[in-house]
């Protein structure tokens, strides 16, 4: 019995411990109870968050296509701008080798860049060689300098030389002149006095020839009488030379007078004089305008007879003679001219035609001593005056005289 | 005058022109008395 007592209580206790556990149990129930209420609200506002999960999901659906939609567009996006991409590529490969080629030029660049400044050096170091020339040559300059202003002293002191050489250039001029004078007069003087002497011995030819003639004709034949004219017209020929070259002499002496002349009242003497000279010559003596001029009346007297008379004996073999005389005014002088229509001269013996006993023409088709140009030559040339003439054989002559004209 | 006898006094240094002269002189019956110098 104790066994089963044991064994009661034991199961009374068991019994109580069931107990308990059943008020347990039945409190888990309610809890539980309470629990599946929570679970079940829970569950109500869980299909309703589902309700509107669904509803979202709809919409991110919707969402979804419009989305699908914005893809496809950005497909198409994608793919344009691959297009791009390409062409960007195509692009920067050409862009690539740009850059190549320009680093290549830019090597040749560098390369130029290294080659001038190895250029840059060089001239440096010419530019330094430069300099030190320049230098020097700066040196040789202020030696120059100093040179040139020795040399300016120089010049000063030759310049100083050549005014008192001036000066006595000057004293030598004046003492030359007065020794060319003193020649001249000497000159004049001889040859004045040559033709004086020379005279006297012809007068004796003269003289005694005549003696011949007239006392001892009878005992000459014809050929010896005329062996005596040729004599006398010989030493009468003479005479006429000696005259003329005192004459010419003569003009050189004169001091001349300068006052005004009236030219034509000179020449009309001067041919009213040698018509009267040879009457039964018929010559047409034509007078244009005659300026007056400013000189020595008697000297250009001689000039106007001179170049007249050439004229009348030049032209004394035309059947009709023609002289024509005139003038005209040349700046400060008056250019006179007498023209006929002679027997001219040779223009290639010009140079001869004003000097002493110069002839363009045989004695034998015309007399004359070869004096009478010169004579006018050296009056105008008196006269500050030209003396110039053209002729054309056979054609006539025509001389021209310039004078310093009147006021 | 014509009848009175002058003297004529030539003075004349060139022998030639003193013969012309006094030759003119005697053919005009003018050198009757004549005197010729040669110098003065």
């Amino acid at each position: 019995m104790a066994i089963a007592d044991k064994e009661l209580a034991f199961q009374t206790e068991e019994k109580g411990k069931r107990a308990a556990e059943l008020v347990i149990a039945d409190k888990e129930l309610l809890f539980q109870t309470k629990e599946k209420a929570k679970r079940a609200a829970e569950l109500i506002i869980a299909a309703k968050d589902l309700a509107y999960q669904i509803g979202e999901k709809k919409k991110r659906a919707e969402e979804l296509l419009i989305a699908d939609k914005e893809r496809v567009y950005q497909n198409h996006e994608k793919e344009s701008r691959a297009a791009e991409f390409l062409i960007a590529n195509i692009e920067l490969v050409y862009q690539n080798q740009e850059k190549e080629k320009r680093a290549a030029e830019l090597v040749i660049a560098n390369k130029e860049l290294a080659f001038q400044n190895a250029e840059k050096e060089k001239r440096a170091a010419e530019l330094l060689i430069a300099n030190k020339e320049l230098a020097f040559q700066n040196a040789e300059k202020e030696k120059r300098a100093i040179e040139l202003a020795k040399a300016v002293n120089e010049l000063q002191k030759a310049k100083k030389e050549i005014i008192e050489l001036n000066i006595g250039l000057e004293e030598k001029v004046i003492e030359r002149t007065a020794q060319l004078e003193a020649a001249n007069h000497e000159l004049e003087s001889f040859s004045y006095s040559v033709s004086h002497d020379l005279r006297s011995p012809l007068r004796a030819i003269n003289g005694f020839t005549q003696v011949l003639l007239e006392d001892y004709a009878d005992k000459l034949d014809d050929e010896g009488r005329e062996v005596m004219d040729e004599i006398i017209s010989n030493s009468k020929k003479m005479g006429l030379l000696i005259d003329n070259l005192l004459e010419f002499s003569h003009i050189g002496k004169q001091s001349i007078s300068m006052c005004n002349v009236d030219m034509r009242d000179i020449i009309t003497s001067v041919v009213a004089e040698l018509k009267h000279q040879e009457p039964d010559r018929a010559v047409t003596v034509t007078m244009k305008k005659l300026l007056n001029v400013k000189g020595d009346r008697n000297m250009l007297k001689q000039v106007f007879i001179n170049l007249v008379s050439n004229a009348f004996k030049y032209s004394g073999k035309v059947v009709k003679p023609v002289i024509e005389i005139g003038s005209y005014p040349d700046g400060a002088h008056s250019t006179f001219y007498v023209k006929d229509n002679g027997a001219g001269f040779d223009m290639r013996y010009y140079d001869k035609l004003f000097g002493v006993f110069q002839r363009l023409h045989s004695n034998a088709e015309f007399e004359g001593t070869g004096v009478g140009l010169a004579i006018i030559q050296r009056i105008v040339a008196k006269h500050s005056g030209r003396v110039w003439a053209e002729g054309k054989v056979n054609e006539g002559a025509c001389f021209y005289v310039s004078l310093p004209a009147s006021n | 005058m014509y009848n009175t006898i002058n003297e004529i006094l030539l003075v004349e240094d060139n022998k030639s022109d003193a013969i012309l002269t006094i030759r003119a002189l005697k053919k005009h019956n003018l050198a009757n008395s004549l005197i010729h110098l040669v110098d003065g």
